[in-house]
C-alpha cells in the first residue's frame, strides 16, 4: 500500500523593525532580562496597543514577494488565552481580515518545479520567554514580548521532507532578500510548526498533528520523517490518528504529545477594539513594491542562464544578497564566472562562516584570482592573501609582497632547490626511479617545501623528473 | 471656608488668577472637607495630599508670576480610582489591585496637571467600574450626600458623591454604560460621556474599550464644558482618541426657540411617577417657551440593554484577562501557573465582575460568537443608523437619566434581575458613540435630585452641553 504524506507549515517569522509591534521597545536580541519592556508589553493596567506602521510595511512587502492578494483594509483579532508569557492574557493577532491572502512560492526540484499555495500572512505579536532556573523556578523576560511576528501559512501541499525543506531555503531566501528578518531559526526569529497527516493514495485528507519546538532544517525534516513513520505505522495497524500538538524532542528524535484533546481550547477571537482598522494605499503598496530586489529563485535562472554555472553553485551564490552581489562585481570585473563562483562558494563562504569578515570586496578577490590564474601566486597562497584580507584591511599585492608569497620563477633558484632535496634523500630518489611513482610527490613536496610553497609545480615537475631520470642515463 | 461650596470651578479660578484666592488655600480646604465628609460619604478610596500641596504651591508661583496656565488652574479635582496618576496607589476598588502603585500618568492627567488642575485623590466606585450603585466596591458604597440611605449611583459613585459633598469641585469618572451619567443624575450634578475618541483612554483601566470614555463632572455646565475641553485631545498612545473638533456655531449657548428636541417614547417608559412628573413638566415648559419636542418612537432601542450587556462582557472579559497576579496584583498561590492564576482570579475579583467575565466569556465562544457577539454588533450599529436618522431631523434626544431617584442601599445586589437596569437610558450613547450629558434638574417628591439626559450629534459635546444650560437656566417648574 502506498502512502501520501501530506503537511502544511506554519512559518513564524520575526520582523526585524528597530521597534515592537504595539509600542516603541526596542526589538533587539539578547538584552538583559526584562530590560526592553514598558506597561503596553508588560500588559499593564490601561495601557494601550499602538500599531507601528512599518510593520505594516515589511508584512506587505513580504506579501507581494510571494504573489499574495492585499488587502485594502486590515484589522487585529484577539486570541484569548492564559500562560504566563502572555502578559494581556491575549495575543493580538489577524483571523477575519487578515494583511495577505493566497499567492505561493515556487521550489525547483528532481522532477522540475512545483508552486507552493499559501492560504495567508497575518501580523501579529509574539509572547515573552519563559525561563527555568536552576532549581526549577520559572522566571519570565518580557525581552520579546510585542516583537512583530508575521505568520505565514501554507496550504497542506508539501507531500516530503525534502520538499519541506526546499520550501523553507526558499521562503529564508525571499525573506532575506527582501531585508524583512534573518530568519535565524536557532535564535527562534524563524519558527516553524508542521501540520502532518498521511493518507493511502486516492483517499482525502488524513488527520492531522501539529508539531512544534523545531529549531532547525535538520530537525524539521527528520521530525517530518519520525511522524510520518508514526502515523503510517498506527494506520496499518488499525488504530486512528488523534487531532493533537506534539512537541519534536530534539535529544530523543521522537515526537511526543502536548495537550491532551480534551483540553483544546477555545480561543474566543474577536476584533481588538483598541485598535482601529489599518487601510492599505496605493502609495504604500507601490513603495513597497519599489523595495522588492530580484528574489533569489529568479536570481538562479538567470545565472544558470546567463553563466552556464552549476545549480548548486548558483543556489549557493543566491542564497545571500550580499554574496550574490560580491560574485556579480567581481564578474564584471571580468573574472570568469565558474572561477569566481569556486573562489565565492569555496574560501569565501568557508570564511563567513567562521566569522564576521567584512573586509573584502570584489576588487580585491578579482585580483587574487587574477594573480592566482596569470601564475604569479599558487593556489594556496591566493588562498592565503585571501584569508588574511578577509579579516583586515589591505590590498593583496602589497601582501603577497610583504609576505614574499610571489611565485618563484626564478629556474636557477629551483634548480638549486631540487639538487638539495636529492641530495637529502638519496634513498627516496633511487627507489623513485625503480618505478615507485609515490615517492615523486614526495620528493615534489619536499622542493616545494623549500620555496616556501611559492615554486610553479609545473616547473619544479618537469626540473625533477629530468633531474632524476636523465642522471640515471 | 465655605468656597468649595458656594462658588463654581471657574469662578474659583478666576479668583486665584486676580490673586484673592490662594491656590494652596484652596487645596487644603479641599483636603479639609475630603477629612471632615468622607468617613460618612466614603467618596475617596485614596487621598493624594502631599502630591496636592506640591502642585498647589506650584501653580500658587506660577499664578503669582502673572502666568496664564489655564481657565481652572488651581482647581481641586478627584480622579476616579480606574485612572492611573504616577506613584499613587489605583484599586479599582478590588482586591485584586489593592496594593497596586500605578507606574504612569494616564493621558488625562498629564493634561490636567499642565493645565494647573490640583488632584486632591482617588475616588470609590464600582470594582472595575462594573455596577450602577457603587455596591461593588470592596470599599463599601459612596452614599448621597444629604442622604445617607441612598446609594450615589455607580459605578463613578465617588467622583459624584465627592463633587455633590464639596469635597472638590471637579472631578473625572468613567462612562461605559451610564457610569458617569447615572451617579450624576442620583447626585444632583452635571456629567458627560463625551463623544467616542474625543477623550484619550491611555492610563484608564479598560473595561470595555468600544464603549467608554473618560468624562468629566462639575457642579455647572460651564464648569463641565471648561473640564472638557481641558481633557479632550488626540492622543497618539490611544489609537481610538481623534480628539474634539470645534463645532463652530453649535458651541454657542442656544436660543429655546431654536430647539428641536425629540423624546423617544422608548426611554420615558416605566419611570416613578417623581421622575415622570418632572420630565413631563419640563417638556410642557420647554414647547410653552417656543422649542420644537416631539415624542417618537425608535424601537431600535428596544434592544439597547441586550447589545450592552453582550458587547461590554465580551470586551470585559478579555480586557480584564491581563490579571492574572503574576506581574502585578494579587499572586495567587499555587503548585502551578494555572493554579496561581485562577487562586488569584478567584480571590482577586468580586462576584460581579466574575459573572461578567463568564458572561463574555460565554457570549465569545466559538459556538456562541456569531449568535450572541455579531448579533449584538449588529444591533448596535441598527441603533446608531436610527439615532443617526433621528438627529439628521432634531438637534437633541432628551429623556429622563434614570427611571428612578437614587435608589437605597442593598437594591443592586440580586444579580438575577439583569446586569443593568439603571443604564437603560444612558447605555444607547456608549453603543453610538454619541455624547450625552446629564444635568440637574428639580426633585422627586422625596426630595431626591431628578437628572435630565441630552444626547448630541458626534463632536457636538459643547453644544450639548450648552443647550442642557440653556434648558437648565431657563425652563424652571
Amino acid at each position: 500500500m502506498s502512502w501520501q504524506i501530506d503537511v502544511g507549515l506554519e512559518v513564524h517569522v520575526e520582523l526585524n523593525t528597530a521597534s515592537k509591534i504595539f509600542c516603541s521597545c526596542s526589538t533587539a536580541f539578547g538584552a538583559g532580562p526584562n530590560s526592553l519592556c514598558c506597561p503596553v508589553c508588560t500588559g499593564h493596567p490601561g495601557a494601550l496597543p499602538v500599531f507601528n506602521k512599518k510593520v505594516l510595511e515589511y508584512a506587505v512587502r513580504t506579501g507581494l514577494a510571494l504573489g499574495c492578494e492585499i488587502a485594502d483594509i486590515t484589522f487585529f483579532d484577539r486570541k484569548n488565552y492564559f500562560y504566563p508569557d502572555q502578559p494581556r492574557g491575549y495575543q493580538i493577532s489577524q483571523l477575519y481580515a487578515t494583511v495577505c491572502r493566497g499567492g505561493g512560492l515556487e521550489i525547483d526540484g528532481p522532477g522540475g518545479s512545483r508552486l507552493i499555495p499559501l492560504i495567508e500572512l497575518h501580523m501579529e505579536d509574539d509572547a515573552g520567554k519563559l525561563v527555568y532556573g536552576e532549581n526549577g523556578e520559572l522566571y519570565i523576560d518580557y525581552n520579546r514580548s510585542g516583537v512583530p511576528l508575521l505568520e505565514i501559512v501554507t496550504a497542506p501541499e508539501l507531500h516530503s521532507d525534502w520538499e519541506v525543506s526546499a520550501f523553507l531555503e526558499e521562503l529564508i531566501g525571499v525573506l532575506r532578500a527582501i531585508g524583512v528578518s534573518d530568519c535565524r531559526m536557532q535564535e527562534g526569529s524563524m519558527r516553524v510548526d508542521v501540520n502532518l497527516s498521511v493518507r493511502r493514495k486516492g483517499e482525502s485528507l488524513g488527520t492531522r498533528t501539529e508539531m512544534k519546538n523545531l529549531s532547525s532544517l535538520r530537525s524539521v525534516r527528520q521530525a517530518i520523517r519520525y511522524e510520518s513513520k508514526r502515523q503510517i505505522e498506527i494506520l496499518e495497524s488499525g488504530g486512528n490518528i488523534e487531532n493533537e500538538t506534539r512537541r519534536w524532542d530534539e535529544d530523543r528524535g521522537i515526537s511526543l504529545p502536548m495537550r491532551a484533546k480534551e483540553e483544546k481550547e477555545d480561543y474566543r477571537y474577536f476584533p481588538d477594539p483598541d485598535l482601529p482598522p489599518v487601510k492599505i494605499s496605493r502609495e504604500l503598496l507601490e513603495t513597497q513594491r519599489g523595495l522588492i530586489p530580484e528574489l533569489p529563485r529568479a536570481k538562479r535562472r538567470r545565472y544558470m542562464r546567463d553563466f552556464m554555472l552549476p545549480e548548486q553553485d548558483c543556489r549557493t551564490l543566491t542564497a545571500d544578497i550580499s554574496v550574490a552581489k560580491l560574485f556579480e562585481e567581481t564578474v564584471s570585473l571580468g573574472i570568469p564566472p565558474l572561477e569566481a563562483s569556486k573562489w565565492i562558494c569555496g574560501d569565501y563562504l568557508r570564511l563567513m562562516k567562521e566569522g564576521a569578515g567584512e573586509h573584502m570586496t570584489a576588487e580585491k578577490l578579482a585580483r587574487i584570482i587574477t594573480m592566482v590564474s596569470e601564475g604569479m601566486l599558487t593556489r594556496a597562497n591566493g588562498r592565503q592573501v585571501l584569508e588574511a584580507l578577509f579579516y583586515t584591511q589591505g590590498d593583496p599585492d602589497k601582501y603577497a609582497e610583504e609576505k614574499g608569497l610571489f611565485r618563484i620563477d626564478d629556474r636557477n633558484a629551483v634548480e638549486k632547490a631540487v639538487r638539495e632535496i636529492m641530495e637529502n634523500f638519496p634513498v627516496q630518489v633511487e627507489e623513485c626511479r625503480a618505478g615507485k611513482q609515490k615517492l615523486m610527490d614526495f620528493l615534489m613536496g619536499q622542493v616545494m617545501r623549500k620555496l616556501e610553497g611559492r615554486g610553479d609545480p609545473s616547473l619544479i615537475m618537469s626540473l625533477l623528473n629530468n633531474a632524476i631520470f636523465q642522471d640515471k642515463q | 471656608m465655605d468656597e468649595l461650596k458656594t462658588f463654581t470651578a471657574l469662578e474659583l479660578a478666576r479668583l486665584m488668577r486676580k490673586g484673592r484666592l490662594s491656590p494652596v488655600e484652596l487645596a487644603r480646604a479641599s483636603l479639609d472637607a475630603i477629612e471632615r465628609e468622607n468617613k460618612e460619604i466614603n467618596a475617596v478610596i485614596t487621598i493624594t495630599g502631599e502630591r496636592a500641596m506640591d502642585q498647589a504651591r506650584r501653580v500658587e508661583k506660577r499664578l503669582l508670576a502673572g502666568e496664564e496656565i489655564s481657565p481652572l488652574a488651581g482647581v481641586p479635582i478627584i480622579i476616579k480610582d480606574n485612572i492611573l496618576v504616577e506613584g499613587v496607589r489605583m484599586t479599582c476598588a478590588s482586591r485584586m489591585l489593592e496594593n497596586y502603585i500605578a507606574p504612569y500618568d494616564a493621558g488625562v492627567v498629564e493634561m490636567l496637571e499642565k493645565a494647573g488642575l490640583v488632584i486632591v485623590g482617588k475616588a470609590n466606585m464600582d470594582e472595575f467600574a462594573m455596577g450602577s450603585t457603587g455596591e461593588t466596591s470592596i470599599f463599601g458604597p459612596a452614599l448621597l450626600p444629604g442622604n445617607k440611605d441612598y446609594c450615589a449611583g455607580g459605578s463613578s459613585s465617588g467622583s459624584a458623591a465627592a463633587v455633590a459633598a464639596g469635597m472638590a469641585l471637579l472631578s473625572l469618572g468613567s462612562d461605559t454604560g451610564g457610569s458617569v451619567r447615572v451617579p450624576a443624575s442620583y447626585c444632583g450634578i452635571w456629567g458627560i460621556k463625551p463623544t467616542y475618541g474625543a477623550v484619550s483612554r491611555y492610563g484608564m483601566v479598560t473595561h470595555a474599550s468600544s464603549l467608554e470614555q473618560i468624562g468629566p463632572m462639575a457642579k455647572s455646565g460651564a464648569d463641565l464644558v471648561a473640564l472638557l475641553e481641558l481633557c479632550a485631545g488626540a492622543d497618539w498612545r490611544n489609537a481610538t482618541s481623534v480628539g474634539l473638533p470645534s463645532s463652530g456655531s453649535y458651541d454657542e449657548p442656544p436660543q429655546i426657540n431654536i430647539l428641536k428636541i425629540a423624546v423617544p417614547q422608548e426611554l420615558t417608559e416605566g419611570c416613578t411617577s417623581g421622575v415622570h412628573d418632572v420630565f413631563w413638566g419640563c417638556v410642557e415648559k420647554l414647547k410653552a417657551l417656543g422649542a420644537r419636542v416631539d415624542t417618537i418612537s425608535i424601537p431600535e432601542l428596544r434592544y439597547t440593554l441586550a447589545a450592552y450587556n453582550v458587547i461590554s462582557c465580551a470586551e470585559a472579559s478579555s480586557n480584564l484577562s491581563r490579571f492574572d497576579g503574576i506581574r502585578f496584583g494579587l499572586p495567587g498561590v499555587g503548585a502551578d501557573f494555572e493554579e496561581r492564576i485562577r487562586n488569584s482570579r478567584g480571590q482577586g475579583f468580586g462576584r460581579e465582575v466574575k459573572r461578567r467575565i463568564l458572561l463574555g466569556t460565554y457570549v465569545l465562544s466559538e459556538k456562541q460568537y456569531e449568535s450572541r457577539f455579531l448579533k449584538a454588533r449588529e444591533a448596535a450599529r441598527r441603533i446608531k443608523e436610527a439615532l443617526e436618522a433621528v438627529m439628521s431631523e432634531y438637534f437633541l434626544i432628551l429623556c429622563p437619566t434614570t427611571k428612578t431617584t437614587a435608589p437605597c442601599l442593598g437594591q443592586d445586589l440580586e444579580p438575577e434581575t439583569g446586569v443593568c437596569n439603571f443604564d437603560t437610558n444612558t447605555a444607547a450613547a456608549n453603543l453610538t458613540g454619541l455624547p450625552a450629558v446629564s444635568f440637574p434638574f428639580g426633585a422627586d417628591e422625596k426630595g431626591l435630585p431628578v437628572g435630565l439626559h441630552l444626547m448630541g450629534s458626534a463632536f457636538q459635546d459643547r453644544f450639548v452641553i450648552s443647550a442642557a444650560e440653556t434648558i437648565c437656566h431657563e425652563v424652571s417648574l
